[in-house]
């Protein structure tokens, strides 16, 4: 790949990126439902995989072979579709959201008339917060204080023993059938 | 170090922003839990977009300085935003250290300082497999700015998760001292501790319990091993920990899909950075997921109710539906790579084999848990903490809970010990700590929690956990460094006062430093690509990187090896240096010839290496 492919791969790159954390944003800030935000970020993501591996895609070595003016005519075919279709489809939820609008007023001044002749105040809007409910339970390690009983006395020497063994067992003569014992070489 | 730290804190950043965008659907953890698992999803997603760039040869260091600029900016604004929480949280930390009596204050100090005295395990010089391949790769792919095959581990390449190895090679890219960069792993470790304190606090430890469990996770010489060594095994433990806290916490009606989704890419994570942790980390973390609807189907099961089980099963397919999508999309970005370079997503090689006789496996599964304490097996690298062991026992002193199903540390012990379960059965001879370390050190906390609880026994008790505590804390870096020289505080100061001087240190291991150090010279007014150099071993960190993506595969050097005129063979292919390693089987005939050839230099010579350069 030349150097000026690359250069232009990068910057391609960078531009995706700056759009794809620009959706984000826009979600983020709210101004953006969720699920369109997945969809465009899922479509800006196969732009920046189309980029990240265009000189292996047949597209590439198609283009290079065209001249200047078809190359022009083609892209300007090509982004008219694009435009075009996107100019159409926002249209179309332009329409369809200004249909559930009207709607809704309708249903919500039919409620509210219905409410005042029944003596119910609505309120205009209800806000919920539920709070996430933090891990709890009983702590274990509450005890009462007593006299050492044997078992208790037990589990002192065990864990003498074990860090005895733990602080003694450095030294390469001690513990030698130990040792031996709990360990093994490679296929032994 | 600066870079280190914006490093940390763009995985950070990227993690936070993640979290915060859907923090509707996930579990509300306090914010030093959540912070620490910002960070492992940050690194993961950082890793997999660091890996594109690497696999199209963008891997460039402006590159890696915008992404990471923008993930610390993102870390810096939401430290602004939660200034507050994070005051308060240290605030009620430091009343509760005050309120501590002194004797834990001091174990406390004792933890610490165990683990700042930890980065000095780069003073030690790095693993065999660090110089081999871990580190060798990255070093490729920073120069390179792509990623290849690393000729002579080809298939190893192609087949092993390289998110740990992505990370290492953006730090080498940012101009990082190797040495320094080795430091990475232990670095890592802090994050991870905070969520072995994060599990403790999920399972209703109390300070107490919560410091015996980093006592554990601190005094496991498997892990120490690794802190400084240029191995990246440790990278696996912070997300598999991780997601056994939001598996733990995802038992909430209205958080549970969000949280079974965040557990499958945390699983995914760490499972493409340790392969071996898909036989343990899977069924640990489902059944600590599924642990509330496991007693609800159980419970129908025992009274026949068809209704009850068609919703534990209706409830739980989506769920585990997401589980499933989370883990796959994590590892989606491993297997192109692995398609991308080798052909092939998966590699059936990488199932493992047998290290040892059927009787030994025997003894060896036999003796757990002593082994996992004590033993000494072939490339085990360390153990697990004698304190669990020896806690352990104490379980008997432990409060029965009042409801199996809502206890949390029963879903975790029996998480834990299922997967463990699961690795004995499968891999009885494969025995290395390091593989499932996760798990292992995860069985830290059930033991922790019973110590705490013996320790309120009376002050015998109370002086008995405490002491082995800290006789285990103070005896660590001496017992490590009785089986591998690994703390070393003086060398680390000669290194820090030079960190691009490679050859500090003594050992087997340096020895090849010296070799490469030697061809590096022989070759300094060689052009890049001007010469290549036939490696007869295993090691090759510190030749010139141009040497390392030009050396002979493992193949080549067989037939090489194999052929009538290795020699003539040599000359053809246009190698100017060889380095033969004694033990390396394939040197031997090629030593042979050697002694016969002309028109040789010898550059370097040891009781088992020699390098020479082939006359023109």
């Amino acid at each position: 790949m030349t150097s000026f492919s690359t250069a232009v791969q990068a910057a391609s790159l960078l531009s995706l990126a700056g759009l794809l954390l620009y959706t984000f944003w826009l979600m983020r800030a709210g101004r953006l439902s969720a699920h369109l935000t997945v969809r465009w970020m899922l479509a800006e993501g196969a732009a920046i995989l189309g980029v990240l591996v265009w000189s292996w895609l047949p597209f590439f070595s198609f283009t290079s072979g065209l001249n200047d003016r078809e190359l022009l005519v083609i892209l300007a075919v090509l982004l008219f579709v694009l435009i075009a279709f996107l100019m159409l489809d926002s249209l179309a939820r332009i329409s369809t959201h200004t249909h559930q609008i009207k709607r809704l007023t309708q249903e919500v001044a039919l409620l509210r008339a219905a409410s005042a002749g029944a003596g119910l105040d609505l309120p205009a809007a209800t806000m919920v917060a539920v709070p996430m409910p933090l891990p709890a339970g009983p702590r274990p390690d509450g005890g009462a204080r007593g006299a050492i009983t044997w078992p208790q006395r037990l589990a002192l020497l065990w864990i003498a023993a074990c860090v005895t063994y733990f602080v003694l067992e450095m030294s390469p003569t001690r513990f030698v059938f130990l040792k031996t014992w709990l360990s093994a070489d490679y296929l032994q | 170090m600066l870079l280190m730290a914006l490093f940390a804190l763009a995985c950070a950043g990227v993690g936070g922003v993640l979290l915060d965008t859907w923090r509707e659907r996930l579990p509300r953890l306090p914010i030093w839990i959540g912070a620490a698992l910002a960070y492992f999803i940050g690194q993961g997603v950082l890793a997999a977009g660091l890996l594109a760039l690497a696999l199209v040869g963008l891997f460039y260091r402006w590159m890696i300085l915008i992404i990471l600029a923008a993930g610390a900016a993102a870390a810096i604004r939401l430290l602004w935003r939660s200034r507050r929480d994070w005051a308060a949280c240290l605030g009620q930390a430091g009343q509760a250290f005050r309120r501590a009596p002194p004797a834990w204050k001091g174990l406390t100090f004792l933890a610490a300082g165990l683990y700042l005295y930890g980065f000095n395990t780069i003073g030690a010089p790095p693993a065999g497999d660090a110089v081999a391949f871990y580190l060798a790769i990255s070093k490729a792919t920073a120069y390179a700015h792509q990623l290849v095959p690393l000729p002579g581990y080809d298939a190893f390449t192609n087949s092993v998760g390289l998110y740990a190895e992505i990370l290492v090679a953006a730090l080498l890219a940012l101009r990082v001292p190797i040495d320094l960069a080795r430091a990475y792993s232990w670095i890592n470790y802090f994050p991870t501790l905070v969520l072995f304190a994060g599990v403790a606090w999920m399972v209703g430890l109390s300070g107490r319990g919560r410091l015996l469990t980093l006592c554990v996770a601190l005094t496991s010489s498997a892990a120490i091993l690794v802190w400084g060594s240029g191995k990246t095994d440790l990278f696996a433990v912070g997300p598999a920990v991780a997601a056994c806290v939001v598996a733990l916490a995802a038992w909430a009606p209205r958080t549970r899909r969000g949280a079974s989704l965040l557990t499958g890419l945390l699983c995914g994570l760490a499972v493409v950075l340790k392969l071996s942790l898909l036989a343990v980390l899977l069924p640990s973390a489902l059944v600590m997921l599924k642990w509330p609807a496991l007693f609800d189907l159980v419970g129908g099961l025992r009274r026949r109710s068809l209704p009850r089980i068609a919703l534990v099963v209706r409830r739980g397919v989506p769920e585990l539906g997401l589980f499933a999508l989370g883990f796959a999309l994590m590892l989606l970005p491993h297997l192109v790579k692995n398609l991308w370079l080798g052909g092939a997503a998966l590699d059936p090689d990488m199932a493992g084999g047998a290290y040892y006789s059927a009787a030994t496996t025997r003894r060896l599964v036999l003796t757990y848990p002593l082994a996992l304490t004590y033993g000494r097996y072939w490339a085990q690298n360390g153990n697990l903490s004698p304190l669990v062991i020896a806690f352990l026992p104490l379980l008997l002193w432990l409060p029965r809970p009042v409801s199996w199903r809502a206890s949390r540390l029963a879903a975790l012990t029996l998480g834990t010990l299922v997967g463990l379960g699961f690795w004995v059965a499968l891999m009885p001879s494969i025995f290395m700590p390091r593989y499932i370390l996760s798990s292992l050190l995860m069985l830290g906390v059930p033991a922790a929690a019973a110590a705490a609880c013996y320790s309120r026994q009376g002050r015998l008790a109370s002086a008995a956990v405490l002491l082995a505590a800290a006789v285990t804390i103070l005896a660590t870096p001496a017992h490590v460094n009785s089986r591998e020289p690994t703390f070393n505080w003086a060398a680390t100061q000669l290194r820090l006062a030079h960190p691009k001087a490679a050859c500090l240190g003594s050992g087997r291991v340096m020895q090849y430093c010296a070799a490469h150090r030697e061809i590096n010279e022989a070759a300094k007014d060689l052009p890049p690509g001007g010469a290549r150099v036939l490696l007869f071993s295993w090691y090759r960190l510190w030749l010139r990187p141009e040497f390392l993506l030009s050396t002979n595969t493992f193949s080549e050097a067989r037939e090489i090896a194999a052929a009538p005129d290795s020699w003539a063979l040599v000359r053809r292919r246009g190698y100017r240096f060889v380095l033969l390693d004694a033990s390396y089987s394939p040197a031997k005939a090629l030593a042979d010839q050697l002694a016969q050839a002309g028109n040789l230099r010898e550059i370097y010579r040891d009781d088992f290496l020699s390098a020479y350069e082939i006359l023109p």
